[in-house]
């Protein structure tokens, strides 16, 4: 679940994350990925934990990039690039 | 006119019953006053009596007969040009018509008739006595009087004729010399069929009695008439009055003897028919001629008597077909079933008849004037009658100034002006009981006024709202309508198209941070419980923003409460039980409130009906919302409720009838689910029976409404697919759970309904179970679930269903 936060309605970037608990995240990686899921956690580093996740490994050649599911995923903040609100 | 024929404008018998047997005075010319124009129509509307049975009763109407005969066949004989000669009475008409009975001038009018036909009836009888003469059967005359035709009294002959009506005398002779008896072939044609069966009084006054009896003595089978159809050339018709029932006469003699003896003989006659016809249409002109000068009273008779010819030339027409019909098979013998199903049908006809035309309209002009005359006021005045008709259609015009309570008995008070005139104005007062009447009419008319207004019952109604309707405005038959749709129908009508412009808009973000923001405190306020056994929750409720903006179900989604936009995500749900633990049973009831009252604006409601979708599935999104919303909102609001005090659920079930569309709610899951919570809980409470009259009452008309509102749409309950809803997998079925519950609640009527409209789910069911083979072990547990789930609906109601049938429960 969320980080165990006592700070206020403050304005700061992470807000949007925090916001974007348990909903669905596009989250966009290093490397050509992107991964979409339900966000379970994050930290100020934007380490992230998704849930019912799917990756889109993107390559050069192949238009459609090679999907894998993953149950629960770990995300390390250093590789996102960007987070956003998403649909399923 | 009259169906039969008589014309309902016929002075009333006022002239004295005793001087009826005095031909001059018993003559008024009521014949001449038939307007027999539809008379052709007669055998459509009463039916083409084709057996009327033998028991006929002529004694019945025999009271004041032997005058009849001596004034009837100069009737008869008046050919068309002479009656296109007789004065009409139209002024009498009118006269009647518009209730002025002004006897002189009738009697005016019709004083020149009689002599006219004494003239012709001597004639007659010396022509009739002559032939009975040679008839043997004379003496059987006299048991056949005529029909009192002169009377107006009288008028309606009795049922014993067979279910048609004599025609009234004037009318009758003119018919009948020239088309004899052609209306009523038909009508008596089973006694042609089978002649040797009457008895021979039946047939014989045809010849000795005047033509009025021939009537009666029409039986003989059509051929008969069809030959007396023929017999008569057409110069005759023009011919005068003597002349004719020279002709007519014994043409009619010739029936009896011929049908009885050769049918073929009469069949070889019969070809000529067509020749009728044609006198007819070459008379019609001469009449045609006449008609167009209106200058006297005889050429509005002759117009008259035109249009009976031209009617009557139609009419004949087509029965002369069905006589044709019926006399090229007059040998089928009609089998006894047969004969006793036709006089059934003649009896019945002749029951429904028996009393029809007994009052003239005289007589009913005078009931009406009686009854209108016991609600007179005791003060009317003479004014102008359209005045008064204008005052009472629009009585607001002339009372505008003046106050309610005297608007309300306007409508009487003119009706009573107007109607208290007849009885001799202001200068007759009324006496007590009219003036009880009047106080009647004025109560009457003020219930009335003081029904509900429309607004009164917007929100009522099962299926939207109940609409009185007015005579400019006829009330619609059903208005659907929903909250929503409602609510911005009356934000129009205020003039707030715009209105909404004072409420803050949520953007998803304001949602989603007020969310967190309630997380936090909610994770805040538990690690501050950890330590202390007494937290201020007051920051927890600050954060969920309950009270910050008030919206009804129907609101513009932005705009709904803060909280019950939370309450469409996930984590919201999940939090609910913690949250809630940290509430007071008040803050509790507030927030049910809110929920109640904002039921469609939340997602699992709004989109969680498969009637707004178009393939009747929701879709797997809500699906999911919904599993949540069981999972963690159904069970917090089932704990809650237990702290409810009965008032508190009767109110909050008045709330969810008022600002949701129940029948709505009731087609989503988590709705029905509500509902069921509620009505459960008030029920086990009842059942404590610690509850105050006023409460128990409280709580019927809560239950009437709710069941109002759900009343022939319960089986909407039910998705459109039952696997949906149970696949029998399931220990419960909450479709089934609310209907035990509406059940409980309700009185046998109630059951009775709900079962009714659940019939075929129930059976549904039964069949679904009885699909799965017993010996089926991996299915057989879906089977006593489906069958349990059902049963907790049917023992409500004392009974309990296995897979082949409903049984009364076993105690």
């Amino acid at each position: 679940m969320s980080t165990l936060r006592t700070g206020q309605q403050s304005q700061e970037p992470l807000d949007l994350i925090r916001f974007q608990l348990d909903e669905f995240v596009l989250v966009k990686l290093r490397g050509a990925r992107e991964m979409k899921g339900r966000l379970q956690g994050y930290d100020s580093h934007c380490n992230m934990v998704l849930s019912e996740a799917q990756e889109f490994i993107f390559n050069e050649t192949d238009s459609e990039p090679i999907v894998k599911k993953t149950e629960m995923v770990f995300v390390r903040g250093d590789s996102v690039i960007l987070v956003s609100p998403t649909t399923e | 006119m009259s169906f039969f024929g008589f014309d309902p404008s016929a002075p009333p018998s006022n002239r004295g019953q005793n001087e009826a047997y005095d031909f001059e005075e018993t003559y008024d010319g009521l014949g001449d006053q038939l307007d027999e124009g539809d008379d052709a129509f007669n055998t459509d509307t009463f039916g083409n009596a084709d057996n009327i049975g033998k028991d006929f009763d002529f004694g019945a109407a025999s009271g004041i007969a032997p005058v009849k005969p001596a004034l009837q066949p100069p009737v008869q004989t008046i050919s068309y040009a002479q009656a296109a000669a007789q004065p009409t009475n139209d002024d009498d008409f009118m006269q009647d018509l518009w209730g002025a009975d002004v006897p002189p001038t009738k009697s005016e009018t019709s004083a020149p008739k009689p002599e006219k036909k004494i003239l012709s009836l001597e004639e007659i009888e010396a022509q009739l006595t002559a032939i009975d003469r040679q008839q043997p059967q004379q003496q059987h005359m006299p048991q056949y009087p005529p029909q009192p035709y002169g009377m107006p009294g009288m008028l309606p002959p009795p049922p014993q004729f067979g279910g048609y009506m004599l025609p009234p005398a004037g009318f009758m002779p003119q018919q009948y010399g020239q088309f004899p008896g052609v209306p009523y072939p038909q009508q008596l044609q089973p006694q042609g069929l089978q002649p040797g069966q009457l008895p021979p009084q039946f047939q014989q006054p045809l010849q000795q009695a005047p033509p009025m009896q021939q009537q009666q003595q029409l039986p003989p089978p059509p051929q008969q008439v069809q030959q007396v159809q023929q017999q008569p050339p057409q110069p005759q018709q023009v011919q005068k009055v003597e002349a004719e029932p020279q002709v007519s006469q014994p043409v009619n003699i010739v029936p009896n003897v011929a049908p009885q003896s050769d049918r073929s003989a009469d069949l070889s006659q019969f070809p000529v028919l067509g020749s009728k016809e044609a006198q007819l249409q070459a008379q019609a002109p001469v009449h045609h001629v006449q008609h167009q000068q209106h200058q006297h009273q005889q050429q509005q008779q002759q117009q008259n008597q035109y249009r009976q010819n031209d009617n009557y030339h139609r009419g004949y027409d087509r029965n002369q077909r069905r006589a044709q019909h019926q006399h090229q098979q007059p040998q089928v013998e009609l089998t006894p079933a047969e004969e006793e199903k036709l006089s059934r049908r003649q009896e019945k006809v002749a029951r429904i008849m028996k009393y029809s035309g007994i009052m003239n309209p005289k007589d009913k002009d005078f009931v009406t004037r009686f009854q209108l005359s016991q609600i007179v006021t005791e003060d009317p005045y003479n004014e102008d009658f359209y005045a008064q008709v204008f005052k009472v259609i629009h009585p607001k015009v002339n009372n505008a100034a003046i106050d309610h309570s005297h608007q309300n008995n306007s409508i009487a008070q003119a009706y009573l002006d107007q109607s208290g005139h007849r009885l001799g104005g202001r200068f007759k007062r009324a006496d007590v009981a009219l003036q009880r009447m009047q106080q009647q009419v004025q109560r009457a008319v003020t219930v009335a006024k003081e029904r509900p207004k429309l607004t009164q019952y917007a929100r009522e109604g099962a299926l939207g709202k109940i609409s009185f309707g007015s005579g400019k405005k006829p009330r619609q038959q059903l208005e659907i309508i929903s909250k929503a749709q409602q609510r911005k129908l009356e934000a129009e009508q205020k003039g707030e198209v715009g209105g909404s412009s004072d409420k803050h808009k949520y953007s998803n973000r304001d949602i989603m941070s007020i969310l967190e923001n309630i997380i936090t405190e909610l994770m805040n306020i538990e690690s501050e419980s950890r330590t202390n056994s007494d937290v201020d929750n007051s920051n927890l409720w600050e954060s969920l923003k309950v009270l910050e903006q008030s919206s009804l179900s129907g609101d513009e989604e932005a705009e709904v409460n803060p909280f019950i936009q939370c309450l469409n995500y996930h984590k919201a749900l999940k939090i609910l039980p913690r949250l809630f633990k940290f509430l007071s049973t008040t803050q509790v009831l507030t927030i049910v409130t809110l929920i109640i009252s904002n039921l469609e604006n939340l997602s699992v409601i709004k989109n969680g009906s498969y009637t707004t979708y178009e393939s009747k599935k929701v879709p797997e999104s809500i699906v999911k919302l919904v599993e949540s919303y069981s999972l963690t909102f159904s069970k917090v609001l089932m704990n809650a409720v237990l702290e409810f005090k009965f008032t508190d659920i009767t109110g909050l079930l008045f709330i969810l009838i008022e600002h949701n569309n129940v029948s709505f709610v009731s087609t989503t899951k988590i709705g029905l689910t509500i509902l069921t919570t509620l009505l459960s809980r008030a029920e086990l409470i009842l059942g404590e029976g610690s509850i105050s009259a006023t409460d128990l009452s409280e709580w019927s008309s809560c239950y009437d409404q709710l069941f109002q509102n759900l009343e022939s749409r319960i089986a909407a309950i039910f998705p459109p697919h039952p696997e949906d809803v149970d696949d029998g997998s399931s220990r419960e079925n909450y479709v089934w759970q609310f209907l035990a519950t509406l059940s409980l609640g309700g009185k046998l009527s109630h059951q009775r309904i709900i079962v009714d409209e659940v019939r075929d789910e129930i059976f549904g069911v039964i069949s679904r179970a009885k699909a799965i083979e017993n010996t089926d072990l991996v299915n057989l547990p879906k089977k006593q679930n489906l069958l349990n789930n059902l049963n907790m609906y049917l023992v409500v109601m004392g009974l309990v269903a296995d897979e082949n049938e409903i049984k009364e429960l076993q105690t």
